[in-house]
């Protein structure tokens, strides 16, 4: 791929794909330093990753996966980010778009409620919760749809209990 | 309280371009991201570069130091230095080419399940490889450094090869056990979310 094949291309996965991405990076942070950073992170891999998108699965899958990859095994590097703004003129801008409304009550409870999940609960509500079907979430995490399916089952039990306490 | 599905929609307003005067600033913000992605990839390859200049950079210092003993000192320039010079050049080398390998590839593009796995093995794999790295390293290294400095009046005696290699070992050992804590926890993570998607 030529550097202007890649940048064409990570600007239409940008197009389509940059809100679910960082509202999956909103989800596994607690703050907005930690989406920014987390999103800067998932941003990173996805143009490292471009060389080697082949095309056989969707991109939004494709773009997921690595959006996953990346929260599950993301800690805070506090100093690498600073190392990195003080090279660096601008930091990514805020990806909230000029007339966004704050989240709901109901949403910050959700998100509260998926905070408390374990990891791997957190990807697939996530997942579940960008509408991605049982078979995409399949695909994108390595189970098999018959797992998501009893896994979500238990983890929109779980929220409920979580959401009424 | 409202079901999940119904909540779906408040979900995903968090972030939604909605608007058709909002897509030049999507665009742009499309653009900045893309700028500070690419400078980002540009910063950890200088980084990259500055290793790789620090390393040439200690070859041309034991080269200098070589020099200005047979010329500077008068002492002989024998095959043994030479060979010494050439082990610490080769050591060096070798600190360079398994540093480039012990960069864990990307796997991040494969479902979670296969990438949680590989980078259990890598991690697991890499505590093995620094051993080894250090192993060889100091086989070649210390060895090197010695042959240059053989007979060289401030360091006449032999007792400092041993002094610096004892303590290789010992800064070596104690940066290991550092590194076990640290990834300790990092395995047990791994293993608990590898057991969630299996």
């Amino acid at each position: 791929m030529t550097s202007s094949e890649k940048e064409t291309k990570f600007i239409q996965l940008l197009e389509k794909h940059k809100h679910q991405v960082y509202r999956v990076c909103w989800g596994f942070s607690s703050s907005k330093a930690d989406v920014d950073d987390l999103f800067q992170e998932a941003m990173v891999n996805l143009w490292k990753g471009m060389a080697t998108f082949k095309g056989k699965a969707s991109l939004s899958t494709w773009a997921y996966r690595i959006t996953v990859n990346t929260c599950i095994l993301w800690k805070k590097k506090q100093s690498k980010n600073q190392a990195l703004h003080a090279n660096t003129e601008e930091k990514f801008p805020d990806i909230a778009q000029p007339h966004e409304e704050p989240p709901n009550e109901q949403v910050l409870a959700l998100k509260q409620a998926i905070q408390q999940l374990k990891k791997m609960d957190r990807t697939l509500i996530l997942l579940l919760l960008e509408e991605c079907s049982y078979k995409e979430i399949a695909e994108i995490t390595g189970m098999t749809v018959s797992n998501v399916g009893a896994r979500i089952s238990r983890i929109k039990i779980k929220i409920k209990t979580l959401l009424t306490i | 309280m409202k079901e999940l599905e119904d909540i779906i929609g408040d979900w995903k307003k968090i972030t939604k371009d909605t608007f058709i005067e909002e897509s030049a600033f999507s665009n742009q913000q499309n653009k900045t991201i893309m700028e500070s992605v690419i400078k980002f990839e540009q910063f950890e390859k200088n980084e990259k570069q500055k290793q790789i200049g620090a390393a040439m950079f200690s070859v041309f210092c034991f080269a200098s130091f070589l020099v200005w003993e047979t010329f500077g000192e008068g002492i002989s320039l024998s095959i043994s230095r030479l060979l010494g010079f050439l082990l610490v050049a080769v050591s060096l080398a070798f600190a360079i080419i398994s540093n480039k390998t012990d960069d864990f590839p990307d796997a991040r593009i494969l479902p979670t399940l296969d990438f949680l796995t590989a980078y259990k093995e890598n991690l697991l794999g890499r505590k093995k490889r620094h051993i080894l790295n250090f192993i060889i390293g100091s086989i070649l290294f210390v060895p090197g450094l010695y042959l240059m400095m053989e007979g060289h009046k401030y360091v006449a005696n032999h007792w400092w090869a041993l002094y610096g290699f004892v303590a290789c070992i010992v800064g070596f050992y104690i940066w290991q056990k550092k590194y076990k804590e640290q990834t300790s926890t990092l395995l047990i993570d791994l293993d608990e979310m590898i057991e969630e998607v299996s």
